[in-house]
């Protein structure tokens, strides 16, 4: 692996979210996080506080996990966390259903989008890739002894992710979403290697991409700078460097979008780090 | 089959991966009359080594290396039930392994873990998102030399000093050595919250944890 290509991530941050906000809600961060409206408002008032054009939501990267049946822990400080997988046993994998995005917590950050579109906010919805939700399912070390020994098993839990994923991000396009952000921390070539990223992780991540792209209306995907340089380095991916004006480096999305509506997918950067030059990456996949 | 020739598939189990055959050649090897320590020692463990050489040399990854583990730890399960107790071996030094309470990344630890026990080291691993207070009680528990401390978060770090502080409080800090690591820690921090050893590395903090106890 040339592993000098693959992005380097400045490290797995949460934000906190702070205590000044919070009191403004007269409930627990957990009850928030179940309310569609609070949600909304909370999200407002975080970038408000951060003095930040994008309103961000979910708070976490567990609602995909949660949404299959993992217990997560709330913790505004921390950052929401995984307490219980879904699945203890491989065998469980045959009965984990496609995500009902019209249920619980995941619902609700969906309601909470097309509140804040109504309201004229821009707003990020961040998606989890496919191996990091795997691994809040189910442990991890599990999850890498099946896709070694089980690989059909392996192969019917990815699919059955992939598909939530994508109609998660279809519905987000739909209620109006300006920028999806997709990372899979736990997916990257730099931790599985080049054989397990190019047969199942990156094929995975591949899969999704290719499935909404032609359906992103005014949406763009940013793919986070390990995802895209990790995909291009198994060939799954060309990139096009643009020049583009912008004070910042979501305006700089926002003008690509703008100048260049050929353009699905951004990468090779980290939304969180500041951009010094006014070039912007397109991701264009194979 | 000889000595030396199962000793030799035992390692090769334990480098390609092989959890349930490995079973099998530990069996036949204890049958053959053969020394379990020395099956242990000279056959898995050195299917280990093998393994991290080629994780270091990136023809393993982290999915690799955890299997190896798993087919390392069965064939040891194996030698050992044809153990007596005393004669399990000395133990390098007790290490308690733990990711610091609100973080769940435990990548880093595991491979810790794997590369400790690698090198003759008994291993306690408390998990991921453990309090505070487990860790010291769990220290505390099994006479652990170390603490091995674990965090990915700027936002969890300073639990690792929370650990630190409790070893003070109950007049324990000196009973052990409290080691940290992950993404975000530093020297720097490590000496700021009084930890006695920092690793940017499992290789690194293995070395470290020698030296801190005095082992070759």
């Amino acid at each position: 692996m040339e592993d000098n290509k693959i992005f380097r991530c400045g490290g797995n941050e949460g934000e906190s979210i702070p205590e000044s906000i919070l009191e403004n809600f007269n409930m627990s961060f957990e009850e928030i996080n179940h309310s569609a409206a609070n949600m909304a408002m909370l999200s407002k008032q975080f970038k408000e506080n951060k003095n930040s054009e994008y309103c961000i939501l979910p708070f976490c990267s567990t609602v995909e996990a949660e949404s299959f049946g993992s217990k997560v822990i709330y913790n505004p400080m921390l950052g929401n966390r995984i307490e219980k997988y879904a699945i203890d046993e491989t065998s469980q994998v045959d009965e984990l259903a496609r995500i009902d995005l019209s249920k619980g917590r995941i619902a609700e950050v969906l309601e909470a989008l097309k509140l804040l579109k109504e309201k004229g906010e821009k707003v990020t919805l961040n998606v989890t890739g496919p191996i990091s939700i795997a691994t809040s399912i189910m442990d991890s070390h599990k999850f890498y002894k099946l896709i070694r020994r089980d690989a059909e098993r392996a192969d019917k839990l990815l699919k059955t992710i992939e598909d939530s994923v994508v109609d998660y991000i279809l519905e987000g396009v739909k209620r109006g979403v300006d920028i999806i952000s997709y990372a899979d921390p736990t997916g990257g070539i730099d931790i599985l290697g080049p054989r397990v990223y190019k047969e199942v992780s990156g094929k995975s991540t591949y899969n999704i991409l290719k499935r909404v792209e032609g359906q992103l209306d005014q949406a763009i995907i940013h793919l986070c700078g390990k995802t895209s340089t990790s995909l291009e380095s198994i060939g799954l991916l060309e990139t096009e460097r643009i020049q583009v004006e912008g004070k910042n480096y979501f305006e700089m999305i926002r003008n690509v979008k703008k100048d260049r509506g050929d353009v699905s997918f951004l990468g090779h950067w980290c939304m969180k780090n500041q951009k010094k030059n006014n070039i912007v990456v397109s991701c264009m996949l194979v | 089959m000889t000595k030396e020739g199962l000793l030799k598939r035992l390692s090769d189990c334990v480098v390609d991966m092989e959890e349930d055959l490995v079973i099998d050649v530990a069996k036949e090897y204890v049958e053959a009359g053969f020394d379990p320590q020395e099956g242990i020692m000279d056959g898995l463990v050195d299917g280990m080594k093998r393994a991290s050489v080629l994780f270091d040399e990136e023809e393993y990854y982290i999915p690799e290396l955890l299997s190896c583990s798993d087919a390392m730890n069965a064939g040891i399960a194996e030698l050992q039930s044809h153990m007596s107790k005393a004669a399990e071996g000395q133990s390098a030094g007790k290490v308690v392994l733990a990711v610091v309470h609100g973080d769940t990344h435990d990548i880093g630890k595991d491979l810790l873990r794997i590369m400790l026990e690698t090198n003759g080291f008994t291993v306690i691993d408390v998990g991921r998102d453990v309090p505070s207070e487990k860790i010291v009680d769990v220290a505390v528990e099994n006479g652990a030399d170390i603490i091995a401390l674990s965090s990915l978060m700027t936002t969890t770090m300073p639990n690792m000093k929370q650990v630190i502080d409790i070893t003070i409080d109950r007049g324990i800090r000196n009973d052990f050595k409290i080691i940290v690591g992950g993404a975000p820690i530093s020297q720097k921090y490590a000496d700021s919250i009084g930890a006695d050893g920092y690793s940017s590395n499992a290789i690194g903090a293995v070395n470290l944890v020698k030296s801190l106890l005095g082992v070759a």
